[in-house]
Formats: C-alpha cells, structure tokens, sequence
C-alpha cells in the first residue's frame, strides 16, 4: 500500500538494508530536485541509472517498504533531512498516485478503507489514534459517493460539479489559493481533485509517521550496526545538498563599494537597496533579508552596522510615517543586525533567503521585498528593463514571470545584463570585440556550469593566454588553422561516437546517423555562430593541448567504436547504469580531456546543475590513476552500456512506472526511446533539461538557476572581472 | 515567563506592575527550563489563532493621514476590516470564539480561540492567512487586486463586496473622497487602462466606473473591466493582514486591556455586533480612568461597587465578559461530554 503505515516484519541482511536505503535515498534527492513535475519524474524513472534500482521503487514490494522505512528511521533525525524525506515521498506519492489504473486506485481505497474500520473503532490504542485520525477524512468522500467505485469514478471523470466536504484542515493548500468554498470549517472540494487530498493525508500520515521514528530511534541506535548505516545515508544526503559555502573566494564586499556593487545585485536586492538609499528606512521583513543577503554576499559585520547607522541616522523620507531614528533605537538596531550575524540570542548563523522562499512568500500590500519578478507588474518591469537598455526583451520576460517561472525570468534577466554591460565595455574597446565575444560564450558556458574554483582558474588562465594571443594576431590565424582542422577531427568522433551510443545495431540506419549528426551540428550552432567559432575554439581547447597527442588519442576512441560492432554482449547483463556515466566519462577524458570540457561546454545549455555538479566530481578525479584501468574496461562497456540503455529501458522502465501506466507509457516508452539515446551521446544531457530547452528557445538560458540570490550577484560579478581582465 | 494558575500570575503581575503584557503559546515545557530539555522537545503546542490589522498597511489608499495616525475618516476601513474577516472566520471556517480588541493606537486584533483554531499548526494559520488576503503585490504592482475574470467570483470575496458596497457611499465617497485629486484619478484610471472620461469628483467618477463596468458586462472584448469595479473596492478598502502575526504559533501579541504605551489608551475589546458605533477617539485613557476612580469614591446610591464598574472601562468589561462566558460555556460542553466518555468505559 502506498501509504506505509505498517512496517514490514521479518529478517534482512544488513547490507541489503543498506544497499536499498542509499539507492531509494539516491533516487529521491533526484526527485526533489525536480519540483514535482510528472514528465520529469518519468524522465528519472526511466533514466537508465535507476532501471537497475528499481526494486526499490516499485509500489507494494518489500523492498519498497523496507527501503522507506529504514531511510524513515534515519532521516527522522534531522529537520532538514526529514523535511526533505517528507517533500520527495510526497512528490513520489503524487505521481503514483496519479499513475494508478481505475482498477488499482479502487484496490488501493479499499485498502486505505479496512484499514480505518480495523483499527478505526479501537480506542485502546492512543498512538494508532493520531494516524486514524489523519485517515478520517476519507470517510467524507465515502459518505457522498457510498462506494469507492464510484469516487475512483468520478476522480477519473475529473467530476467538477460532484462535490466531497471535508475539515478545510485537510486541504489546507486549496483553501490557500481560495480554489474550494467554504461553510462552517468544511471545504468543499470537487471530486477531480480528489488527488490533493489524497496528498496532504498522506503527507500528514508520513509526518506522524517521522515523529514516531524519531522517538524510536533512541531504541534502534542501540545497535551498532544502526549507527553505522545511518551516518553512512547522512553522508550520502550531505554530499548531494552540500550547502555552496563559497563566500570565502570572492573578494569580501566593503562598504565604500556597495553603490556601485548594488547595480550588479539581482533585482530583489538593487530594489531594496535604492529604496533604502532613497528613504533610509527598509521595513521589518526586508531590511532582514538585505541585511542577511550582505552577509551572504561578504559584508563584514563591523561594515554592516556602519551602513545601517548612517541611514538610518537620515531622516525617513517615506510615506509610511516611520519615525524611528539609530539615535533614539541603537540598541535595538544593533542587536537585531548582531543577531543575523548569529552574535546575539541563541546564536543561530542565519543564512540568507533562498530565491524559493523570496518567491513563495506573499506580505500582502505594503509588502517590500520578496523575489522581484513575483511582485512587479508590466509596468515596473518595463522600466527595470529600460535601465539596462533591454526594453525589446519585455514580452518574453513577462511572459516568463505570467507563467510564474521566476527563476528562469531572473535568469534570463542576468544575461540581458551581462550583454548590456559587455556592449558598454565593448564600445570603450572595439579592438578586443572577436575575443570578448568568445570569452563571453565561455564565459556563460562556465556560468551555466558551475561556479567551481576550478572551472574559474581554467578560465582566468584562457583568458591570460588570450591576451599573450591578442598581441600577435597572425599567431592566432596560424592557430586558428590548426584548430580548424582539429574541430572537425573532432566532430568526426563526435559523431561516430555518439553514434555508436545511439544504438549499434542501427550503425547502418543512414537516418539515425543523420539524426546523430544533426543533433550535435545543432547543438554546435546554437551557442557559436560560425564566424566566432574558430576563437572559440581557442578559447576552449587551449594550446597546451598538443595535437598529436589528442589525435592519438581519437583514434582510440574510433577503434573502440570498431570494437563495439562486434559487441562484448556478455556483459550486457552485468553492466550497471552507473557505470555508463563513469566509462564515458573517463573514456572521454583520457580520450580527450579538452574536447570532453569543449563538448560539454557545447552543451551547457542541456546541462542541469546536478549532473553538472556530477560530472565535475567525476572530472576532477585523478584520471590518471583511474584512467588507464578504466579505459580497458570502457572499452568492453562501452557496447554493452549503449545496449542496456536500449535493451534495459525498454525492459525494466514499464515495471517501474507500474503496471498500471503501461497503457499509457508503452507509447511515450518508444518515443522517448530515441530521443534519449541520441541524447545519451552526450552522458551529460539532462533529458528534463531538453524539454526546457524546446519550450524557450532564448539565447542561452537553462534551468541551473540561481538558488539563492546571492548567486546572482557572485555570477555577475566573476563575469565582469573576466571581461574586465580581459581588457 | 510563564504560569500555571491564576494565582501565580495575579500574584507575579502585582509585584512587578509590568508596563504591557504580551501574550505567547502555550508550551510543552516552562520556557524558563528550555535549555534544561532538548530543543526538539520544547515545542509551542497551543496558541490562539491571532489576526493584525494595522492601519499603515492601507497608507496609499488613506487620504486623511498616513503612518501611526488614524481619524474619524479612516477608522471606517477598520470597521470594514472587522466585519469582513468576522464574517469569514464565523461562516467559512466555522469559528464561534473571536475576541476583537482595539490595539490602543492605529490597528485592531482578532484573537481566535477555539480549540481547533488553537490547535492550528502553522501550515493551517498561513492558509487561513492566504485565504483572507486578496490585496497583494507590494510596491511593485499598480494593481494590487486581480480576480480571475473567467471563474465566478469566490463566495467570500462575494461576501467582502457586499460588506463593503454597504460602506461605498458613506466611505469611499464622502469621507475619503477617493477619486477627487486628479492624482488619484490618474491612478484608478492606470488600473483600468482603457478609460477616456473625465469625472469632476468622487461621486460622478465612480458613477462612471459602474456604468463601465455594467457595459462591458455583456461584452467579451473587455475581458479587463469584467469586474474593475469589485477590483477598485478592494484594492481600497479590502482588510489587509500583517500576516506573519497569525503564521506563526511562536508571535507575541498584546494582551488585551493593555495600555498602549505611546496613547494610552487601553486596548478594549470591540462588540462585533455593534462595530460601527465604536469609535476609537472615545476610547478612555490610562489618565481618564485614574481620573474617574479618584472622583467617584462612591456610587450614588452608597452601594459599593467594584473599581471598575465606576469607569468608562465598564462596557468594554462586560464585552469581554461576554465573550468570556460563551468561551466558559464550550467548555463546559466539553467537560460534560468527557466524562460521559468516561462513564462509558
């Protein structure tokens, strides 16, 4: 049952324990980071990494049961970490529950149903209350529709005119958004969205559920082995949500620069800013958030309470009749700002907002703050655009904020301003136009990336090598030359290698070669024009990449590729998924180290910030331990990798997604089938990320958003420098 | 600081003469032992659901004065305020037990205190907040108040329009005089953006909102103005929360009977049957009541009477009193329907 309200009995060895509480952890940190978006969700659950682990996955089994409820254990520990459990399992549950037959969701209400009436009338037992408790509900939806035949039925039906009341307590969120009337504490919902109630009991069950597991832990920690277990899933969720703590590397903000640093704030932050410039006075919520996004963004403390006092010492200018002065309030004042800094009270080191909670928060009229594209209208937007010079861009921007896709409109925003800064700087110096243009492409290329140091290093040795090239401009024809003909060694293997993934029985197929081919070339187009390709090419694969030694290195590869016709099908079957990443990978980087960073680059557009965290991991790893040994493998797996996407997929993706969406995803099963092998020539795009990628075909933007605001302001500003070295 | 009894707090009030009483949840632990338990375990487990309303929220729809200052022109949204979240808590969410209390200077509170508002987490105080604020938007939006044109109005917010179309004439036109300043003007005619008529004051510029409004009902190509006129009303008068006060189970409130320390005035409860006739201007002063103790020693008729009884406090008193009995009265119900479970077993 999709519930989980009774653990599993019985033995279990203690690795399998394990091995099934990291894999269910795996799978869902990638949940979450999704946002509960079905197609995505299909798009993980047919991802080839998880088909082999997908006995966890699947509704009912053991497996799945005993794998949610050891991470249950483990995770009831932490706030954070059980907020989470509590966010991915609701979205996991969502999805099947909106995957389920008309025949399972019946068998799974009956279910739910006995379960209530078993245990419903004992009152003897006080823990098993609070759960009943929360089922409750269901038995409003029985009243109406009498059997659950019928409310499947109607749920199925999307009925809009057949109503169930329940306690508004229990579909807080529609109540929320005013979607459901009112009368006297019951909510009136429609039987079509039956599914969110479904949700927020189970949400409710699982909490209760956590509570409970928090109590008992006490009891299993007992065991050592428990201990064990549990640090090792800590450890797992630690370094997948590592917490970005990369304040230390940019130079600390100081006071005499906020002005001229604010216009590179993004523009919840500017906005904040100019209005505390212009009427000294910020109101409660939103002098908390710019104080803790200075703090976040390298104001030392001492800087801090300089700049408050000051204006706060200014009388205010506002409207809203504020008419408290520093002078008359230091201590408070100072105490609330030592607070944020986690110096004062109970010493919490605050962290600033992240742009998910500046976007869901709503403090009605008089509110100040928040994210900016949430609350601006055309109007504002407008002129915010106007101030960099981007008025032309207004409608799809607004667009994006219609569609309330913030993230993407602030994203889209940071570009727009780069470009309108770049044209300024470019205007100063015309001469340094075809290089800036590259360094700008890898500039972004880097920006979608990653903010790792070690991406930024390689970038600031570029851009030296850039100017030593500048300065004799015949050297970079020659240069320019030889790279031409490397390129297209390189497309050459690009293909073929992409090919060879894309499915090698089909080597034959000219229209898969085709499709292959077109795909790259397309994915070459949309981030360089062809004119500014050659510096690009420069720009990416450095000189200190010998030829020779790349081109020995490509005929590696192609025999691989050779190899592979004939196919190593023995392991086929013992070939993990996870290891596809990591053969291709290191294939790649000892293939080609630079051609691997230049094609990624490429494809940075498709590149989501998880997978490119991934594939940093994986890069900056020694390769040259782990290469040698690991290119003879890559060599046998490379076939049967390609195949058991193939085979694999088709196999095990429909068990997954549960009997009951066969019907439904045999079709998309194939479909997908193609698009995503020809995808996997790249180990690194993102299949979700595709889909953004069609929907908004605007210059370079791709959904590694920002996560917190700050972010923007470090993006912006290492690009400026860039471009400001540069010149 | 916290308190089992009755005892202990009239006992600890009279030895410290506390200058304003906040009150907070009511906790698993003392909270002066809170670092003697672990902090997972000290948790708010109960605390009436609260609302604020603060006059400065309505500052760019107030002509009269702005920030802490409040009249006899403005109170009418307070009022407005009143009847409508009332309205909603009574007959949307099945509340009975809301205590209205007068903050003392700009704004008013609602204290909630049924057992289920009490027992709220904070997911549900936020819904309720969210499902109560219609203005929203900040600074950054011209227009604050955006109903979905194609679906039918919400029946609350139905509700709201009705309570507040009784106010429009008395409030909107004559006191505030809304639509008189050309600025003003300007403004709600940014909100509709496809107007050309010019009205000379309040009165006929809103008669021309209706009548353009009663036009395009018909007609689909002013999808905008479907329900402008609803919009304008409650982007000017429609009650709007300070909602992190009800959000959280942790946020202090004022308890009511408090003096305000900046007026003066004692925060007394408001009678919700009878919102209009109260009237803050007239609400007596900490210097009023020692005045009226020290005049009156006696009543007329030499009966002695309780201190209070001889003030201006008194209605108010006997307001809360009220609302006290009802409140003690549940209670009882509930008492009564405990130990007949009890008798059961």
């Amino acid at each position: 049952m999709a519930f989980y309200l009774e653990p599993p009995n019985g033995n279990i060895s203690l690795q399998k324990l394990e091995k099934f509480a990291i894999r269910r952890l795996n799978f869902l940190i990638q949940i979450s980071e999704l946002e509960s978006d079905h197609i995505g969700m299909r798009d993980i659950l047919t991802d080839s990494c998880n088909v082999a682990e997908s006995e966890c996955l699947i509704e009912g089994t053991v497996k799945d049961r005993v794998s949610h409820f050891i991470l249950r254990l483990a995770c009831s520990e932490d706030k954070i970490i059980a907020a989470f459990f509590l966010r991915a399992e609701t979205a996991l549950f969502h999805f099947r529950f909106a995957s389920m037959s008309r025949l399972e969701l019946n068998r799974f209400f009956v279910k739910l149903d006995t379960y209530l009436t078993k245990f419903g009338d004992c009152a003897g037992f006080p823990e098993q209350n609070v759960l009943i408790e929360s089922l409750k509900p269901l038995q409003f939806v029985k009243k109406v529709s009498r059997t659950w035949n019928t409310a499947t039925q109607w749920y199925l039906e999307g009925s809009c005119t057949r109503f169930f009341n329940v306690p508004f307590q229990t579909v807080l969120h529609l109540v929320a958004k005013r979607t459901v009337t009112l009368q006297k504490g019951m909510a009136a919902v429609p039987f079509c969205k039956l599914h969110e109630l479904l949700g927020n009991i189970f949400t409710m069950t699982l909490n209760i559920g956590l509570e409970k597991a928090d109590e008992q832990r006490v009891n299993v920690l007992q065991d050592e082995r428990m201990q064990i277990l549990f640090k090792k899933v800590l450890a797992v969720f630690k370094q997948r949500f590592k917490y970005r703590n990369d304040n230390g590397r940019m130079a600390p903000l100081s006071l005499h620069l906020l002005d001229v640093e604010s216009r590179l704030f993004p523009p919840c932050m500017s906005h904040l800013h100019t209005t505390l410039r212009d009427n000294h006075r910020l109101r409660h919520h939103a002098r908390i958030q710019y104080t803790l996004f200075l703090k976040a963004a390298g104001l030392p403390l001492h800087e801090a309470l300089v700049f408050w006092r000051n204006e706060y010492s200014k009388d205010a200018t506002s409207k809203d009749g504020c008419v408290h002065t520093w002078q008359e309030h230091e201590g408070r004042y100072t105490y609330n700002i030592r607070h944020l800094y986690g110096l004062e009270g109970s010493r919490i080191n605050y962290r600033a907002h992240c742009c998910q909670s500046l976007q869901t928060v709503d403090g009605g009229s008089q509110w100040f703050g928040g994210c900016f594209f949430k609350n601006c209208d055309s109007k504002h937007l407008r002129v915010l655009l106007r101030k960099i010079g981007k008025e032309d861009c207004f409608d799809k921007i607004h667009q994006l904020c219609q569609d309330t896709h913030y993230s993407a409109a602030c994203k889209l925003y940071s570009h727009l301003m780069l470009e309108s800064i770049k044209d300024q700087m470019s205007e100063t110096s015309c001469n340094h136009k075809t290089v800036n243009s590259g360094l700008e492409k890898e500039i972004s290329a880097v920006f979608h990336h990653s903010d790792s140091e070690h991406e930024w290093q390689i970038l600031r040795k570029r851009k030296r090598k850039i100017i030593d090239l500048d300065d004799d401009c015949d050297e970079i024809e020659t240069v320019n030359c030889r790279w031409k003909k490397e390129y297209t060694n390189c497309n050459k293997w690009d293909q073929t290698l992409s090919r060879s993934i894309a499915d090698p029985k089909d080597e034959t197929d000219p229209n898969r070669v085709l499709e292959s081919c077109s795909i790259s070339s397309n994915q070459e187009c949309s981030t360089s024009s062809t004119s500014k390709c050659d510096v690009n090419r420069v720009v990416n694969n450095e000189c200190e990449f010998p030829s020779t030694n790349s081109e020995g290195n490509f005929k590696n590869p192609e025999s691989q590729v050779g190899a592979n016709d004939n196919g190593v099908k023995e392991n086929l079957s013992n070939a993990e998924q996870s290891s596809h990443r990591k053969h291709i990978t290191n294939t790649l980087t000892t293939g080609g180290e630079k051609l691997l960073s230049r094609k990624n680059r490429i494809c940075s557009t498709n590149l989501s910030l998880c997978s490119g965290k991934e594939f940093l991991e994986i890069s900056h790893r020694d390769c040259s331990d782990e290469g040698v040994s690991m290119i003879e493998k890559s060599k046998d797996s490379i076939s049967s990798t390609s195949d058991d996407t193939c085979i694999g997929k088709k196999s095990k993706k429909n068990i997954l997604i549960g009997s009951s969406g066969l019907e439904l995803d045999i079709n998309t099963c194939f479909e997908t089938e193609v698009n995503t092998s020809i995808q996997e020539c790249d180990p690194q795009v993102c299949p979700s990320q595709c889909r953004h990628r069609d929907r908004t075909t605007m210059c370079i933007v791709d959904s590694s958003t920002f996560l917190k605001p700050v972010d923007f302001y470090y993006s912006m500003k290492k690009l400026i420098q860039g471009m400001k070295n540069l010149n | 600081m916290s308190f089992s009894d009755q005892q202990e707090l009239e006992k600890e009030i009279q030895k410290r003469c506390p200058y304003k009483i906040d009150i907070g949840a009511v906790f698993s632990h003392r909270p002066k032992d809170q670092k003697t338990v672990k902090a997972a375990a000290f948790q708010a487990q109960e605390k009436e659901l609260v609302f604020d309303i603060d006059m400065t929220d309505y500052d760019d729809v107030r002509n009269c004065c702005s920030g802490a200052n409040i009249c006899d022109l403005c109170w009418p949204l307070m009022r407005i305020a009143i009847k409508v979240v009332d309205r909603a808590l009574r007959d949307d969410f099945g509340f009975e037990h809301m205590l209205w209390v007068y903050s003392g200077r700009r704004g008013v509170h609602c204290w909630v205190c049924d057992e289920a508002a009490r027992k709220l987490s904070q997911n549900g105080r936020t819904a309720i907040a969210e499902y109560l604020s219609v203005v929203r938007g900040g600074e950054n939006q011209t227009k604050k108040v955006s109903l979905p044109s194609e679906d039918p109005i919400h029946p609350a917010i139905r509700h709201a329009i009705d309570i507040i179309h009784d106010h429009v004439q008395e409030y909107l036109v004559n006191k505030q005089d809304f639509l008189d300043e050309e600025e003003q003007w300007q403004k709600v005619k940014q909100l509709a953006e496809d107007f050309e008529k010019h009205g000379t004051n309040s009165k006929n510029r809103w008669a021309i909102i209706e009548k353009r409004v009663e036009q395009s009902q018909g007609k689909s190509n002013y999808p905008k103005s479907k329900n402008l006129d609803s919009e304008i009303l409650l982007q000017f008068t429609y009650p709007r929360l300070d909602v992190n006060v009800s959000k959280g189970v942790n946020h202090l409130l004022k308890s009511p009977f408090c003096i305000h320390p900046k007026t003066g005035r004692v925060c007394v409860p408001i009678d919700t049957t009878d919102v209009d006739s109260f009237d803050p201007q007239k609400v007596p002063t900490i210097s009023q009541l020692l005045e009226e103790l020290d005049n009156e020693t006696s009543d007329a008729e030499g009966k002695k009477l309780k201190d209070y009884k001889r003030t201006s406090l008194n209605g108010s008193i006997q307001v809360f009193e009220k609302f006290l009995k009802k409140l003690e009265n549940s209670w009882k119900g509930k008492l009564l329907e405990q130990s007949d479970m009890k008798r059961e077993f």
